[in-house]
């Protein structure tokens, strides 16, 4: 590793190479790597007056600082830092350590911001891959793979209103993520967010429409609350099957999903909640007043979105400051350690659960609230999936499952008019995103180059029975 | 209700979860949970109709599916003994690519969308069994089908012995059972774990071949229908034994056989219910194993 001797080398190599400490001066070098590049440019171009070369100068620090250092930090974290207590590497934020379960301090600010860079990093660097696999994929079978994506973003965030709607397209993403990742995190594979996304989208619509005389505000609530509790209660399921008698959580999620969007296809198909005159699979419309207001006057997109981002923050303070967090942080990274530290696993098993079947619940009643305004049979485009593959490419950080959802929505958002403007299918999403979730499994781009180093003394993976293994353990 | 008809269609129907069965066994076997079995399947049974169409014969579209299979199932194999990737999420991937691919590979080379009928190829012959079809029920019921049924039911018998009565597929269970002793017994574990998902790949291959080229010759998005899901959860309901997985396997395809049926006939129960059945089965299953193991570990 690169070890800094003169002060040349120490106050600006150092920070572009990443060597020691110092993460402010790689923000700043970087910024004025930015704002030198972006200058330059404007002055390239002989038109550009002089305000324009200052401000061109200014966006590119800010580009600079808020992209190019990220993507750096990332980069660097391959030279990670290593467990004090081991000598094994470990990730580059606080928690304990994987391998003895030494525990770190608390994550200085400094720590905190060079671990979530290096989240959105990653993210950055993986969705970079899959475009760029993709847009092979593209040139092999004959297009333009420059076109497809210049129109797939323009499409995605050309104005105004399809910036809204890659907005509206990431909301569900969002809050499935979250849900996703917390139980991720605690190593638990919890597959089963979209099975309460639709138990909650559905009690969320039956509050709609049956109190059609509450004031706004007590509906939305109340809607919310329902959809939260509903959603939570179904994840009880596979959460207390896990917990009390180790039934393998990943084939029960599975499996109750689509236990779950035949149930409530039925409610609205044939069921209590069916209504003659309506097309098939639809229930009643829900009551004006309990209409999520829009943001913007020709999108779609509406107050859901304000409490994805909200539920963001929520879940940041849960896994980083609540008790609830620490438990399931430090089950996640060494279960047997957690026993051994007195923490109640079944119980923090049946909690967190619950709370990532709330998340999925409020996914549903967004959904039914802010854009369909009723419950329609197997509405779900796969939110729950797209949700775990976010929640893998974020490894489990809120912030970068935020990053994700957002890059994710532009590209699902774009890629409803794409069709329209090239020959390039649709599907071409769907590869995408099969490549980030392959890239994310095999963590080439964290993991890889310390496994070639270390893959000597590893043992085989999926060592058990079957039948008796526990959840594979997700990268956290 | 006309049973012999709904006999003929259970084994029709449970053909390629048969194949695809037998495929998440050997991979359940060698200590790797294989969810891609159902991309692997949506991928052979694109393969079959292409190749058969572009070559102009089904058998070497079936032929064609089955070496997709392989290969995909190899792709699988290198992603996560090699890559040492996470099997579930590497599973995922490979389901999510193979939906995208083939109806991107459809709209590209045939441009269609939905559905991709080729012209002029036909679907597998049926087959008369010569002695058996002159028996008044039986002959009904187990006469007169496609090919790849017959081949299904002896993949049964086959993994069966292969498993249990060779040196290779000893080995194949020595390592799902303690890959470290197989190690040091002198096995290659990433050798039998590569073989496994390889076999398991041809397999899935040709449980797709029949959906795509068994009873129509026609392509359609996800036309597997998450039978890939089912045919794991037969592997889980029976732990990995060839016999009642394929036991498992025809109580699953009966009761799909059972709700086309009953859902021409209006009946007591709605679809939905129906349905859900297997998986609401494979939930009890997987609840009823776990119970009697906690059971013997005494509470």
């Amino acid at each position: 590793m690169f070890l800094p001797r003169t002060p040349l080398q120490y106050w600006v190599i150092c920070p572009i190479l990443g060597g020691p400490g110092q993460w402010w001066l790689g923000v700043i070098v970087w910024g004025v790597i930015g704002a030198v590049i972006t200058g330059g440019l404007f002055v390239a171009r002989n038109r550009s007056t002089a305000l324009g070369v200052v401000l061109g100068a200014a966006t590119g620090a800010v580009g600079g600082a808020l992209l190019l250092a990220p993507l750096w930090f990332f980069l660097v974290s391959l030279l990670d830092r290593r467990c004090a207590g081991c000598g094994e590497k470990v990730a580059p934020s606080g928690g304990s350590c994987t391998h003895c379960g030494h525990e770190f301090h608390e994550p200085s600010w400094a720590e905190s911001l060079a671990g979530a860079a290096h989240n959105i990093g990653r993210v950055i660097v993986t969705i970079e891959m899959a475009l760029i696999i993709g847009g092979l994929i593209l040139e092999l079978s004959g297009k333009n793979a420059v076109d497809t994506y210049r129109v797939l973003f323009e499409q995605g965030l050309g104005t105004e209103v399809k910036r809204a709607n890659a907005l509206l397209a990431a909301t569900p993403i969002i809050f499935t993520g979250l849900g996703t990742a917390l139980a991720f995190r605690m190593g638990v594979f919890n597959m089963g967010v979209e099975g309460s996304l639709y138990m909650g989208a559905l009690g969320a619509a039956w509050i709609g429409f049956t109190f059609v005389d509450w004031p706004g505000p007590v509906m939305i609530a109340a809607a919310f609350l329902l959809a939260m509790l509903i959603g939570g209660l179904w994840c009880l399921i596979p959460g207390y099957l896990k917990a009390r008698l180790r039934v393998d959580e990943v084939v029960t999620t599975i499996m109750l999903n689509y236990v779950a969007i035949e149930f409530t296809s039925y409610m609205v198909q044939s069921g209590p909640f069916f209504v003659p005159g309506k097309s098939n699979g639809m229930s009643e419309t829900i009551a004006p007043q309990a209409q999520l207001p829009r943001l913007l006057d020709r999108s779609q997109l509406n107050g859901s979105f304000i409490v994805a981002l909200v539920c963001v923050v929520v879940v940041i303070f849960i896994m980083r400051r609540l008790t609830l967090g620490y438990e399931l942080r430090m089950v996640g990274d060494n279960p047997l350690f957690a026993r051994w530290s007195g923490i109640p696993l079944g119980k923090t098993i049946l909690k967190v659960m619950f709370l990532s079947g709330v998340l999925g619940g409020m996914a549903g009643a967004g959904q039914v609230m802010g854009v369909h305004y009723n419950f329609t049979a197997r509405f779900s485009r796969g939110y729950g999936f797209d949700g775990m593959t976010m929640a893998l490419l974020g490894h489990n950080s809120p912030i970068g499952i935020l990053i994700g959802a957002l890059l994710f929505g532009v590209l699902r958002s774009g890629s409803t008019t794409v069709e329209m403007f090239t020959d390039v299918p649709i599907d071409l999403v769907d590869i995408l995103q099969a490549l980030i979730i392959f890239f994310v499994a095999i963590d080439l781009n964290v993991d890889f180059l310390r496994r070639r180093r270390t893959a000597s003394k590893a043992t085989p993976p999926q060592a058990h029975d079957g039948a008796e293994q526990n959840s594979a353990p997700v990268a956290a | 209700m006309d049973w012999i008809n709904l006999a003929a269609a259970t084994l029709r129907i449970s053909a390629p979860l048969l194949l695809a069965g037998m495929a998440g066994l050997l991979s359940y076997q060698v200590g790797l949970i294989n969810i891609a079995l159902e991309g692997l399947m949506l991928a052979g049974a694109f393969a079959g109709v292409a190749i058969g169409y572009e070559l102009g014969s089904t058998w070497l579209g079936v032929g064609g599916a089955v070496i997709v299979g392989a290969v995909l199932g190899a792709a699988f194999a290198f992603a996560v003994v090699t890559m040492r990737a996470n099997l579930i999420v590497a599973g995922l991937a490979m389901n999510t690519f193979a939906v995208g691919g083939t109806a991107y590979l459809m709209k590209i080379i045939y441009d269609q969308s939905g559905t991709f009928t080729p012209e002029g190829l036909s679907k597998l012959p049926l087959l008369d069994i010569p002695l058996v079809e002159k028996i008044p029920v039986l002959g009904e019921v187990v006469s007169g089908h496609s090919p790849l049924v017959y081949i299904s039911w002896v993949m049964v018998p086959v993994t069966s012995v292969f498993l249990y009565r060779t040196v290779v597929g000893g080995h194949i269970r020595a390592v799902g059972e303690f890959p470290n002793a197989a190690e040091t017994a002198g096995i290659s574990v990433k050798g039998m774990q590569y073989l496994a998902l390889i076999l398991g790949g041809a397999l899935c291959g040709l449980g797709g071949a029949y959906l795509s080229l068994g009873n129509l010759a026609l392509f359609r998005e996800r036309m597997t229908n998450d039978r890939g899901f089912i045919a794991l959860a037969a592997v889980y309901f029976a732990a990995a034994r060839p016999k009642w997985t394929a036991v498992a396997c025809l109580v699953f395809g009966f009761f799909e056989a059972l709700q086309v049926r009953l859902q021409l006939r209006d009946t007591f129960l709605p679809n939905e219910f129906l349905n859900m059945m297997p998986y609401l089965m494979v939930v009890v299953a997987l609840v009823l194993i776990s119970v009697r193991k906690e059971w013997r570990k005494g509470w």
